[in-house]
């Protein structure tokens, strides 16, 4: 898995490619936390290249949620391929996170 | 009169006191006699240890001496050096000789010591490694090169002591002449090696005689003491108790008139017989605390010396037994891995599909099986058994099989190979063992099955019409028997979709706790329920219904199956080709190994995107979750994964040797609390039983086996 950093006005914006499974959720839950440890509270995560997603990869995702939550910040995702979206919705996670289909949408419900 | 019978009271409870405090008395001092007689066993053993050192340091310096200054000396005159110096002008002893016959080992031990210079790796074979002290103390040095090794030990039938010096490479010249001599078995000494070690043997068993007879000594001189004071007691008595009674019985008697006390009474018993009695009562302690001591001592003896036996020979034993059992593991784990085990075998046919597995019993077993392509269109099908088990039942294996897959791929009929095969092991077989074997040619373009049998279990036909029925019997005795023996040759046409089932014994001869027999109508009768699954689900069911019916009861007997199904003409749904086993260990990296598996099968069979996902998602939460949470150790374990797909259902089964673990009683998360109230972790299983369509768990053999199914549309 590849993790792709690029800061757009106020949020910051990770772009994932590859698998986000056991062995890989450790390097996003170090990443995140970095972030939020390091002050950034606005969040988007672009999953158009990210193939696969398993419960390890939730598991960090709502993490960082309840981490961003207490600080009055807040996580979004965007571009979740079929598979993905199946995901998330059987394990409850799009009554939890919200989901854009584009990236000026996700930008905007910063403001 | 009244004064008389208060003293006469007070005199039996001092008789009462002294039999308490003598018994005590004696118990102390022996209790102090065997502390001293063991402090002063480790004071020997500590200086017997020091005294074995400076030997040690002495003879070493000696021969430093005579490596150093004599031997570069007598060099320079052209001195020659070697073991047979008495023999040879102009010859002297080598450095290891000369310490030899210093020492003088060769003799027997007596009163002082013997020095023995030894070696893993010795010149001269005399001066290997013969016993467990040796092997344990040059296993400890290695680690510890500047320690001795110091251990009490039974040699000749005598208490000894044995402190072992390593022997450093201390000069270049015995590296040098170490590593070029002929007869050295390591060439590759460097300077300050170990090269071997000074074994110092000292005898301990007359010091601790001497030990034993001061203690002895010890023990008799407080018995003494007791007895001493005991006497003077009674005498006292007697003076001050006894007397004062005796007057008292006669102003006793005068008063009730001659009348003595009735039989009985204590006042009845004269003053003359309490002393008799008392010195009686004496003689009696004295026996029984001498006696007591003895045992005593005897016990505590017998006992140090029981404690040292046994831990040696629990040790040995442990030792034994964990070697044969590596061993045995080894050879298991060579015999199993000689057999064909990759799964898809023939990734790139379409026109027939196989899966093959055999379960050993505890013991090694002779049961085999085998396939091999003979040509484009001939697949060859074995399934054997060995009579016997353990490894010479393995051996007999490894060569049958060798030689029949020598003799099937020259391409002759089935009851050709079968009759070269037994004329081979017959001849040189002097241990009368012999082989069942079941041999098939497969015309994978026909259909067309060519058979011969030496004494096996006939296979079943799995047909198309959903039937099942044994083949016919051609007839044959088991190979390694009968020289020239022949062997009939039958032959039928399999239909596509038609499969076969080989297998040994062990199924039809599984146990159950009641002793009886699975059976071949049992097997039957499975067969008819799951032959039309693919051939890895026709052998994993039938592995798991015969370990379900022997409910937990060893294994007797090698279980191996081979099934087999003819595809030419199938639809690609229902051909099952490709089935694939895959092994992983339980390491978190090898999660990538499974997706790139998974893709790969689903590219052979052109499953469609979702239904690869869910089946990945399944196997990778089933997978994660058995890697972080099945395992109390850190050692490596095998989960293994069977994954086959016919007739629109993906089928995956993954076995693991972890915890117990039921998915299908982890408990639901609850989805519809919102983020504050969700608790990370828990949704693997809950993604799992929802991504699959049917999800079955069993526990058996120890081992977690879940079987999970996905109807996938085309």
């Amino acid at each position: 898995m590849e993790i792709a950093e690029q800061k757009k006005g106020t949020v910051m914006v990770l772009a994932l490619t590859g698998r986000l499974d056991a062995s890989t959720a450790a390097r996003l839950e170090e990443k995140l936390l970095g972030l939020i440890d390091g002050g950034e509270t606005k969040l988007a995560l672009n999953l158009l290249q990210l193939d696969y997603i398993s419960s390890a990869g939730l598991r960090v995702l709502l993490m960082a949620a309840k981490r961003l939550k207490a600080v009055n910040g807040k996580i979004v995702l965007l571009s979740l391929k079929d598979q993905i979206r199946e995901v998330f919705e059987i394990a409850g996670f799009s009554a939890i996170f919200p989901i854009f289909d584009v990236e000026t949408d996700a930008l905007k419900s910063f403001q | 009169m009244r004064a008389g019978l208060q003293a006469f009271r007070s005199w039996r409870v001092g008789t009462k006191l002294i039999v308490l405090t003598v018994p005590l008395i004696a118990a102390i001092s022996l209790v102090a006699a065997i502390a001293e007689h063991q402090r002063s066993t480790v004071q020997l053993r500590e200086k017997l240890a020091h005294r074995a050192k400076s030997i040690a340091h002495q003879i070493m310096a000696d021969r430093q001496y005579y490596a150093s200054v004599i031997v570069p000396r007598a060099k320079e005159l052209g001195a020659t050096f070697g073991p047979d110096y008495r023999e040879v002008h102009g010859r002297f002893p080598l450095p290891a000789t000369f310490v030899r016959e210093v020492s003088g080992e060769t003799s027997k031990l007596r009163n002082g010591f013997t020095a023995n210079l030894i070696s893993p790796w010795p010149i001269n074979k005399d001066k290997g490694i013969k016993d467990q002290f040796q092997q344990d103390a040059f296993a400890y040095l290695a680690q510890h090169q500047t320690e001795q090794f110091i251990r009490t030990d039974t040699l000749d039938g005598r208490t000894v002591l044995r402190v072992l010096t390593v022997d450093l490479a201390a000069a270049q010249s015995c590296v040098n002449c170490h590593n070029n001599h002929p007869q050295s078995p390591k060439h590759d000494f460097k300077l300050n090696d170990v090269m071997g070690g000074l074994e110092i043997v000292l005898p301990m068993d007359q010091y601790l005689a001497e030990s034993r007879r001061q203690l002895g000594m010890t023990v008799a001189g407080a018995a003494g003491m007791c007895l001493l004071v005991l006497a003077i007691v009674a005498v006292g008595a007697r003076k001050t108790v006894t007397m004062p009674l005796a007057s008292l019985e006669e102003k006793m008697e005068t008063f009730v008139g001659q009348r003595p006390y009735a039989p009985g009474h204590p006042a009845a018993q004269r003053s003359g017989d309490e002393v008799v009695h008392i010195t009686e009562v004496f003689d009696e302690m004295k026996a029984v605390i001498g006696s007591q001591q003895k045992e005593l001592l005897d016990a505590n003896q017998l006992l140090e010396k029981r404690v040292v036996e046994r831990t040696e020979e629990l040790r040995r034993t442990m030792e034994e037994k964990e070697r044969i059992g590596s061993e045995l593991r080894i050879a298991s784990e060579i015999q199993k891995s000689i057999l064909p085990r990759t799964f898809p075998a023939f990734p790139d046919r379409d026109d027939f599909e196989l899966y093959a597995e055999s379960i050993p019993a505890k013991e090694m077993g002779g049961d085999f099986y085998d396939f091999f392509l003979i040509d484009e269109e001939r697949l060859g099908l074995v399934i054997a058994d060995v009579s016997g088990k353990g490894v010479p039942a393995a051996i007999f294996m490894a060569v049958s099989r060798t030689m029949l897959k020598a003799t099937a791929m020259q391409g002759v009929d089935p009851g050709e190979c079968l009759r070269q095969v037994n004329n081979l092991l017959c001849p040189d077989n002097d241990s009368a063992m012999f082989v069942t074997v079941f041999y098939a040619i497969l015309n994978t373009r026909t259909g067309e099955l060519e058979y011969s049998n030496a004494g096996h279990n006939l296979p079943y036909l799995l047909s198309a019409l959903g039937s099942v029925a044994l083949l016919d019997n051609p007839g044959g005795m088991a190979l390694g028997v009968i020289q020239d023996s022949p062997y009939q040759i039958k032959r039928i046409r399999l239909r596509p979709g038609e499969g076969l089932l080989l297998y040994t014994d062990g199924v039809t001869e599984a146990m159950d706790t009641q002793g009886s027999l699975f059976g071949d109508a049992r097997l039957k009768q499975l067969l008819m329920r799951i032959q039309d699954g693919t051939t890895i689900e026709i052998i994993r069911d039938t592995v798991s219904e015969v370990r379900a019916y022997a409910a937990g009861e060893p294994q007797a007997d090698d279980i191996t199956l081979l099934a087999v199904r003819y595809l030419q003409g199938v639809g690609n749904q229902a051909s099952a080709k490709g089935a694939l086993r895959l092994v992983l260990r339980n390491r978190l990296s090898e999660l990538s190994r499974l997706g790139e598996a998974i893709e790969q099968f689903a590219g052979r069979h052109g499953l469609p995107q979702q239904a690869v996902y869910a089946v990945n998602l399944a196997l990778d939460e089933l997978v994660t979750n058995i890697i972080s949470y099945g395992y109390a150790d850190a050692a490596e374990h095998q989960i293994v994964l069977w994954l086959s797909f016919r007739n629109g259902q993906l089928r995956a089964e993954i076995e693991d040797d972890g915890k117990p673990f039921n998915p299908l009683e982890a408990p639901k998360p609850d989805l519809s609390k919102p983020l504050d109230e969700r608790p990370i972790g828990g949704l693997g299983i809950h993604l799992l039983t929802t991504m699959m369509d049917g999800v079955e768990y069993r526990r058996q053999e120890g081992k977690n086996r879940l079987i999970l199914t996905k109807l996938v549309s085309a």
